[in-house]
């Protein structure tokens, strides 16, 4: 006794060769759909010859394409390494502008800044005149002592200019 | 002659698909040609994806594992292809559209060369065989048509259908199942 017949999905999957235990013992028992499956198989088969035949093409046109890959191939290893290198040029280059900028913010931020100082006051020849003799007026070392008499005498008061020039020219006589 | 490094699978150089990449390419480039041909229907378009494939392939030859057949890898790496193609194609037409270029199809027709080896009737045969194939492959849906050339032609099982469209086996089962029913259908009106 024959059981149920095949499903369509059965029968094309049998005649693409996917068939499982009851599809083959079915088949064996049944030739309707045998016939049915081979129907299916046949119009597969049509399709492989025509797909076959139009995608054939003489040995030279092979060999022509085969070469084309070859050549793609080439030529796209060639590019990539030119990349590649193009790459790293431009990476160094990168790497050489952040270093170049970096050193010059740090050099900028470490140059040492010129502190201007309050603005230098203006003194009269008097009040000059008036503090050295206020300096002078300070007790000197020993060593300055002469020296401090003779800035003393040159420095004096115009009005005494006379008195110190003669007691001056005294003290040397009598020296 | 173009060396390939071994894939991460593969014990030896020796043992590896790509060893020999010449080899390689004169291996399976008519199998690879023949179904970027039946999904596109032109030509020149599909010599020009299977180039771009072995490309790919030898670009990505690294990432194949050998835990499926080479041409299941490779196929895979032609639908993806074929897929973006028609995809940005979609985008060139609204592209050209906008613009109003006609240039590209005149272009694309400039580009046709026969083959200088094969006589001008077999050309014309061939041409009406792709024609014929394409009418038919044209009305079914692309994980149909994936399905059933890799199915037909390739004479892939459910299986390795399944790795190189990375779809589950059970979806492939229902594309392929659908594209013989469409396929029968077109085929009985035809005989009409």
């Amino acid at each position: 006794m024959i059981s149920i017949h095949l499903s369509d999905e059965e029968l094309t999957a049998a005649a693409t060769g996917e068939r499982s235990p009851r599809t083959a013992g079915h088949l064996e028992i049944c030739p309707q759909c045998w016939e049915q499956m081979s129907i299916y198989r046949d119009r597969l088969a049509s399709l492989k010859q025509d797909v076959v035949y139009s995608g054939g093409r003489s040995a030279i046109d092979w060999g022509r394409q085969s070469r084309s890959i070859q050549q793609r191939i080439l030529e796209a290893q060639i590019k990539k390494t030119a990349g590649r290198n193009v790459s790293f040029a431009l990476a160094t280059s990168a790497l050489a502008v952040i270093l170049v900028i970096f050193l010059f913010l740090n050099f900028r931020s470490t140059s040492p800044t010129i502190v201007s100082g309050p603005p230098a006051q203006t003194i009269s020849d008097a009040a000059l005149i008036s503090d050295i003799e206020a300096r002078l007026d300070q007790d000197l070392p020993d060593a300055l002592q002469p020296a401090s008499l003779l800035v003393g005498e040159m420095g004096g008061i115009d009005g005494e200019r006379t008195t110190h020039n003669t007691s001056h020219a005294r003290t040397r006589t009598q020296q | 002659m173009l060396q390939a490094a071994a894939p991460a699978g593969a014990k030896t150089e020796a043992e590896s698909p790509f060893a020999d990449f010449d080899e390689f390419i004169r291996l399976y480039q008519q199998r690879v040609y023949r179904l970027v041909l039946a999904q596109t229907g032109e030509p020149d378009l599909a010599e020009e994806i299977t180039q771009e494939c072995f490309i790919r392939a030898f670009q990505k030859q690294k990432g194949f594992r050998g835990d499926c057949q080479v041409f299941t890898w490779l196929a895979r790496i032609a639908i993806n292809l074929v897929r973006d193609h028609f995809r940005n194609r979609r985008f060139a037409m609204w592209r050209k559209l906008i613009r109003f270029d006609a240039s590209e199809p005149q272009q694309s027709q400039a580009e046709q060369v026969p083959d200088p080896a094969s006589t001008p009737e077999e050309h014309l045969l061939r041409r009406e065989r792709l024609e014929r194939v394409s009418r038919r492959i044209q009305r079914l849906t692309t994980p149909q048509r994936d399905a059933l050339l890799l199915s037909a032609v390739e004479g892939m099982s459910i299986e390795e259908i399944s790795r190189a469209t990375n779809r589950r086996p059970g979806t492939v089962k229902s594309h392929l199942h659908r594209a013989m029913m469409n396929l029968r259908n077109w085929r009985e009106g035809e005989q009409q």
